[in-house]
């Protein structure tokens, strides 16, 4: 067995099983799928009817206000963009590098990305006080005369979110296209139609195949600037404000790594029952997990430093504001928040140095859980205390999150998960071409040399 | 089969187009001309008139500004002898009064059942009029009225004619009667005095003449003077003088200092307070200069009990003595009520008569002895109401033809030289008409009598004391002033007793837990503010709420510690949930000098604090013809709030009610920022700080550069400007800015008909989901502009005088071009006490504070 | 089908432009204002120094109609409303949204003619809107003439 099939651990796979298994997968249901999709719809309309609410009566049916008028949704937000950056990191920076324990993974890493930014999307619209002008920010010339703000981090984010999102679905698509050509030889009727439109005529030909990688690496090279830019523009939603806290250079490097951290367990988190569930044990295997599991480590620890950086730079600056803020943040009306998610975020994830806990799927959902919980209250913590702990005394208040910002965070949860339960069902779950390459060709030496010019990088 | 598909979509598209473009249509709206326009109304521009305020019995100068028959303002009249141009919040809030949605619209009489119903005015009048033939006898009940109400009173043949005022001094009159012979309030001079020496007379707040009193007295302390405050509570006017000395005991070397200087002392409504201070006066040779009887007072003759005898009638006109005196009309036979708005004392009427409000209204009222104020109508009655003195004249079967002839006639009477239409008209349009009066001296009684020794008493002494926003109770139906939060407690639509630290420990009362506050047979349930400002073993409440019956905005808000009368309480906390709205954060600075005080003599001149960096990334805003700027003197600025409410009415501020108050959603642009402090030295007793914080239009605006569509923008004369039409509700301009001056519009809020009368026509009505702020009142400044160009003149300093500046009585707003080198604000803006707020962020804001002085005493 | 594509747009159009709300009273600014040639000003005088230019006031078109064809049925329920001292009841054509300030008297002060945003009204028999008034158009005039285009002239 050659190197490369070195992270596989079931040597009977082969070319057919791979296709055979991994289109099993997209079979009817049963009827469990169908009570969660029952579910996570249920769950989806009462966010809506909570977004429904807000838009007749105004903002002020949620607990956001003066000062903190940014709370939950804006937490939401950069939670979900961070979510994303880790697909794009497993599908492209990792493509780049050649590391081989992505191949099966990373289809859904992918997924988790595209669903997580169609996702965020939504919240900008929802914590807007007029959603129906929202086309203000796009860039056109208003009657007046008028772009909208180019030196808004705002209308950055609209460009790096929307960009993101154009760049992901387009790689995400196009790595699906060979996968998608092996669904439509396996269909019939208007799925062979469907699946015909989507595949675009691929054959598997050598020229289509050299065309394809360019294309491929082409895309991942434009996506893997993205992982760094994209979360950096959302940081600096608040990084060129005033408020203490919050302005600070740590947060591009901060809010990438703990992005990528908080995208790497949704990945697991949403991997590990699929893998249960489909029974891609083979594809999956525990080494995949404990890769993952050792990059959280590296993404738990730099948070750890950047936490400690930032509470260390307040105290070093000697200014009243940050130290006041920093004081507030361990030890005031939110220390709760902090310390819940220093130990969700740093401390969870160390706990990966021993190899039984990485190689425990049990510990794994659970460590990835707390790291989801931990990487929100990450950002409400930022949010939250910057804005309630401000300049002046007299303005200090707190923040209490009211039903419709509970209903709109479970509905795009739900949102989210129901996006991933419809992939699951019309698209292949793990990437069958790319698991291939990790295998030997069909025909062993022979059909080695006889697929010779099928070089692929 | 493509061909269908095509014309399929062609059909969508164009249906889709054609049905958007039907639902642009809106109901078409209407323009209606005058059928026979006003003479000298220009459509657009405002007319004034000047008539008085009668929200307390000040008597303050008033003038209305009118556009196209409506009042949308009212602003202090600058001739006024009395007040100058300031206009207290209450005054402000008269508009609420006026425009109240429940006031009353039909006469009313009580049915066999005991149920008001709604009757014809011959009905009402009729059973008014046979209630009154069938009494034994008539009392008729007025507030303050002094003048052609009081003198029509007087022609009613065998009426007695009550002035009811739940405040009326009479321990101060009392103490004057039996020191110098008059039982009556003297005239104080406070701009000659250069000591002032208050005795729990809260002057700057509610006390006799509060706006008129506040403008004395920042007259003084322009020339140097020191005001020190004795009493057991400190009160807003406490902590505005230089020093509070707590408990009852005065300090011994008093009258040593009042005679160094021009004096003044004052005292509040107690009887032995009021004798020391007679003494004190006396002896420093204060009486005769600064405190002078030539003058009475229109409360001299007032009273703050009284009962109805059994049999009587009873004619209430615009008074409510069933707030403070559940049982006065008990035993009346017959009640008539003249109100314009509904209260216990209507709710408790035989025939309820609706009357026109104040700004509805001729009147006159003279609040000093020649000092005739003259009252006229700003705009046609709201409701179908009627001219008080009308009703009255037909009630009493008087033979005059209407008020208003009467009032012309008594006016003739009064100046009899002259020619009388001239002299009428001069009147109304300076507000009145004030005289000298021959000067008359007193002297301090040979057998005025000692102050008697404060009385040992069980229970927590109880003080209660005339809201700064309510007075006695009458502003309760006015959102404005419920919402103006008590500068002492920061508290807002309710009533709360304020504790002593020390006594809420040995109570475990925390602020914001229920008490009760018990006087023999009374009590009532009110949240504790616990505030070091008041000495152990006393305890304060404000009067004004408990209502019932006086309207949606008053009725179950607070509570009525009229009830409880004056002698010892007992408190015992009831619960423990914290139930006091109060605006704020913290109660401390935190040392990040939001509002600056010094010590003078002491502390040296000083250090404005320098920004970190002069860099800005984008370059410097070019100001070519004006750029505006403020100035906030805190050591004139006296707490009173009435600039936050003259700005709600110029501006369209809604009130938001309790509830979304509680939530941080008051949407008050300018407003009052209170801070405990102590002084420097350990030994230096509990302070009070304040400053007052709007947009501060900085230069270097952080909420410009992040709105994401330039709804926040720099305009070209240093304001910084918010398009409501473009605002999309992102907020960040709100978090970004580090005054929090930003108010977010939660909610789209309705006003009740009429209140949506009183919206300034210049000013955007917002809907929900926009940022608002103060803009320095771009409308006024618009205003100006165009005035100026009407008349062909370049704009000069003082033509532009924002809301809050206009209506503050102590002008401790000054507003103006700080482009003009030698306009008032830029020379204020020179001053040496001069700092700015969070300087050190590179704002650059435009506003300039001056830093409030201490003086030692 | 033809049809349809032909009917469909022209109802569109006609639920846009046309559908006219009437008027009270049938005042024909092209018989007052192009056959009698009498001024803008003098009847919409507030133009002159106000933000409104208002409308003339019953009062002051009976000022001429006590005298001029006071049997024209027109003229009669203008007579009819200053006896029952009614306002006329005019549907508003020149419309702003409410966050708009427009201020007439700087334009007519420096000599913008009427026509330029009212259009050709002394050709009307009855008022319409002949051109959108919108943000554009003032800018765009607003630009040219070099004046200022501060939000705050026109919102506040």
């Amino acid at each position: 067995m050659s190197e490369a099939t070195a992270n596989l651990a079931a040597p009977e796979l082969n070319y057919t099983s791979v296709d055979r298994d991994l289109v099993k997968t997209m079979q009817p249901p049963r009827r469990l799928y169908y009570g969660v999709l029952a579910a996570l719809l249920a769950v989806i309309a009462l966010g809506g009817y909570a977004w429904s609410v807000q838009l007749r009566q105004g903002m002020g049916v949620a607990g956001i206000s003066s000062p903190v008028g940014w709370g939950f949704y804006i937490t939401t937000f950069v939670f979900w963009v961070g979510i994303a950056h880790s697909g794009t990191l497993i599908s492209a920076v990792l493509f780049l590098f050649r590391v081989r324990w992505r191949s099966s993974i990373y289809r859904s890493a992918e997924a988790v990305t595209v669903f997580a930014v169609l996702t965020a999307g939504l919240f900008p619209l929802i914590h807007l006080g007029r959603p129906w002008v929202a086309y203000w920010l796009m860039p056109y010339k208003q009657m007046g005369g008028l772009f909208p703000n180019f030196r808004s981090p705002l209308v950055w984010d609209v460009f790096a979110v929307s960009t993101y999102l154009t760049v992901s679905a387009l790689f995400f698509f196009t790595g699906m296209v060979p996968d998608l050509a092996i669904v439509r030889d396996r269909s019939q009727g208007w799925r062979e139609k469907v699946y015909a439109f989507l595949a675009q005529g691929w054959q598997g030909t050598n020229t289509q195949w050299k065309h394809y990688t360019a294309a491929y690496v082409f895309l991942a090279g434009l996506a893997t600037p993205l992982v760094i830019s994209v979360h950096s523009i959302v940081s600096w939603d608040f990084a060129m404000s005033l408020n203490p806290g919050w302005h600070t250079a740590i947060f591009p490097p901060y809010f990438v790594a703990g992005a990528i951290h908080s995208g790497l367990a949704m990945v697991a988190t949403i991997v590990i029952p699929m893998r249960r569930i489909f029974g891609l044990d083979a594809f999956i295997t525990r080494e995949h997990l404990a890769s993952m599991a050792k990059f959280m480590i590296m993404t738990g620890l730099i948070l750890g430093y950047s936490y400690a950086v930032e509470f260390f730079i307040a105290w070093y600056s000697n200014n009243a504001y940050e130290r006041d803020l920093f004081f507030y943040r361990a030890f005031g009306d939110y220390a709760w928040a902090l310390w819940l998610l220093v130990a969700c975020n740093v401390l969870a994830p160390s706990l990966f140095f021993f190899e039984r806990v990485r190689y425990s799927v049990r510990w794994l959902v659970t460590i990835c859980l707390l790291v989801n919980v931990g990487m929100f209250y990450e950002r409400f913590v930022i949010i939250v205390t910057s804005l309630g702990r401000g300049f002046d005394p007299f303005t200090w208040g707190l923040y209490v999150p009211r039903w419709p910002e509970v209903a709109i965070l479970a509905g795009s949860l739900a949102w989210f998960f129901l996006f991933f339960l419809l992939f699951a069902k019309a698209f292949p779950v793990v990437s069958m071409w790319e698991v291939k390459e990790q295998l030997p060709m069909p025909g062993g030496e022979a059909g080695r040399s006889a697929m010779a010019g099928k070089e692929h990088p | 089969m493509e061909n269908n598909r095509r014309d399929f979509l062609k059909i969508l598209g164009i249906g889709a187009a054609a049905g958007m473009a039907g639902c642009s249509k809106t109901a078409p709206e209407r323009l209606e001309p005058y059928v026979v326009p006003p003479e000298e109304v220009v459509r657009g521009h405002p007319a004034w008139f000047r008539t008085t305020c009668r929200e307390c019995p000040a008597g303050c100068g008033m003038e209305a500004r009118v556009r196209e028959g409506r009042v949308h303002k009212v602003e202090g009249n600058p001739e006024h002898p009395v007040s100058g141009g300031g206009l207290c919040a209450r005054g402000q809030a008269a508009v609420q009064g006026l425009y109240s949605p429940d006031r009353l619209r039909t006469p009313l009489i009580r049915d066999t059942a005991g149920k008001l119903q709604p009757a014809s005015w011959e009905q009402a009048l009729k059973a008014a009029l046979e209630g009154l033939a069938k009494a034994r006898s008539v009392r008729v009940v007025t507030g303050a009225a002094r003048g052609a109400l009081e003198e029509l009173i007087r022609e009613w043949p065998g009426a007695q004619h009550v002035i009811y005022e739940p405040v009326a001094y009479e321990a101060v009159r009392e103490a004057n009667r039996q020191c110098f012979g008059v039982a009556g309030l003297p005239v104080l001079r406070f701009a000659e005095a250069r000591l002032i020496v208050l005795f729990s007379a809260d002057v700057l707040e509610t006390y006799v003449s509060p706006v008129g009193y506040a403008r004395g007295i920042q007259e003084a302390r322009r020339a140097g003077a020191r005001i020190l405050y004795h009493g057991p509570r400190l009160s807003l006017t406490g902590a505005r003088a230089d020093q509070w000395i707590p408990g009852e005991t005065p300090p011994a070397d008093l009258l040593q200092r009042m005679r160094e200087v021009p004096s003044l002392a004052v005292a509040g409504d107690d009887l032995s307070d009021a004798l020391a201070v007679n003494r004190l006066n006396s002896e420093a040779g204060a009486l005769n200069r600064t405190v002078r009887f030539d003058r009475g007072s229109a409360l001299d003759s007032a009273v703050s009990k009284f009962e109805a005898a059994a049999g009587e009638a009873v004619v209430v006109v615009e008074a409510n003595p069933l707030h403070a005196l559940p049982a006065a009309l008990r035993n009346a036979a017959f009640v008539v009520c003249l109100s314009s708005c509904p209260t216990e004392t209507t709710a408790a009427a035989h025939v309820v008569l609706p009357v026109h409000s104040p700004l509805e209204s001729w009147g006159d009222y003279e609040p000093w002895t020649g000092i005739h104020c003259l009252q006229q109508p700003a705009m046609m009655p709201v409701f179908d109401t009627r001219e008080t003195g009308d009703l009255l004249i037909r009630l009493a079967g008087l033979k005059h033809a209407s008020f208003y002839e009467y009032l012309r006639a008594r006016w003739r009477k009064l100046n009899p030289q002259a020619d009388f239409e001239a002299f009428w008209a001069a009147s109304l349009k300076l507000g009145g008409w004030w005289r000298d009066v021959p000067e008359r001296t007193v002297a301090l009684s040979a057998q005025a009598p000692r102050p008697p020794e404060p009385e040992r008493q069980q229970g927590y002494r109880l003080h209660t004391y005339p809201s700064l926003t309510l007075f006695d109770g009458r502003g309760a139906n006015r959102p404005w002033l419920q919402e103006l939060p008590d500068p002492i407690s920061q508290a807002v639509w309710d009533t709360w007793v304020e504790i002593n630290p020390a006594d809420a420990a040995l109570l475990r009362i925390r602020t914001g837990n229920r008490v009760e506050v018990r006087a023999g047979g009374a009590a009532i349930q009110v949240p504790a503010c616990v505030y070091p400002g008041i000495t152990p073993g006393h305890v304060a409440i404000p009067l004004g709420q408990g209502h019932r019956g006086f309207g949606r905005y008053a009725d179950g808000v607070g509570a009525n510690p009229y009830l409880l009368g004056r002698g010892p309480v007992e408190i015992k906390r009831v619960s423990e949930r914290r139930e006091l709205v109060r605006v704020g954060g913290s109660d401390l600075q935190h040392h990040r000098e939001i509002a600056r005080s010094r010590t003078v003599p002491g502390e040296s001149k000083p250090e404005p604090h320098s920004p970190l960096h002069d860099l800005t990334l984008y370059p410097e805003h070019p100001h070519e013809q004006h750029r505006w700027g403020m100035v906030v003197d805190l050591d004139a600025c006296t707490g009173c709030g009435a600039c936050i409410t003259a700005c709600y009415a110029e501006n369209n501020i809604p009130a938001v009610g309790r509830d979304r108050v509680a939530q941080g959603r008051i949407m008050s642009w300018i407003r009052l920022e209170r801070f405990f402090g102590q002084g420097t030295a350990e030994s230096d007793p509990f302070q009070i700080d304040w400053t007052l914080v709007m947009c501060q239009q900085c230069e270097n605006a952080p909420c410009e550069p992040v709105c994401p569509v330039f709804a926040a923008y720099h305009n070209q004369e240093g304001l910084n400007g918010q398009v409501y039409n473009r605002c999309v509700g992102t907020r960040y301009c709100a978090n970004n800015c580090p005054y929090r001056v930003r108010r977010f519009n939660w909610f789209e809020y309705q006003r009740p008909g009429p209140e949506d009368w009183q919206l300034n026509p210049d000013v955007t009505v917002r809907t929900k989901g926009v940022m608002e702020k103060c803009t320095f009142c771009i409308q006024r400044i618009v205003a100006a502009k165009d005035r100026a160009r009407r008349e062909n003149r370049p704009l000069s300093d003082g033509d532009v005088v924002p809301a809050c500046a206009q209506s503050c009585p102590t002008q401790a707003i000054i507003f103006g071009d700080l482009n003009d080198k030698d306009s008032r604000v830029s020379r204020m803006a020179r001053n040496e006490r001069r700092y700015r707020i969070l300087e050190e962020l590179n704002t650059r804001p435009a506003v300039t504070y001056l830093m409030r002085e201490r003086r030692k005493v | 089908m033809r049809t349809a594509v032909l009917i469909v747009p022209w109802l569109a159009a006609a639920s846009f432009l046309g559908a006219q709300p009437s008027q009270p009273i049938a005042f024909s600014h092209k018989l007052h204002a192009s056959q009698y040639k009498i001024e803008c000003l003098y009847c919409h005088s507030g133009a002159r120094r106000s933000p409104v230019a208002g409308i003339p006031s019953v009062q002051f078109c009976m000022g001429c109609h006590r005298q001029v064809n006071t049997t024209r049925p027109e003229i009669i329920k203008l007579r009819q409303h200053l006896d029952r001292n009614l306002p006329v009841a005019w549907t508003k054509i020149v419309k702003q949204p409410d966050f708009v300030f427009f201020n007439h008297y700087p334009h007519v002060r420096k000599g913008v003619r009427c026509q330029e945003c009212h259009g050709p009204i002394e050709t009307m028999t009855e008022v319409r809107l002949d051109h959108n008034l919108n943000m554009d158009r003032c800018t765009s005039c607003h630009r040219q003439n070099k004046v200022s285009i501060d939000c705050y002239i026109c919102h506040r």
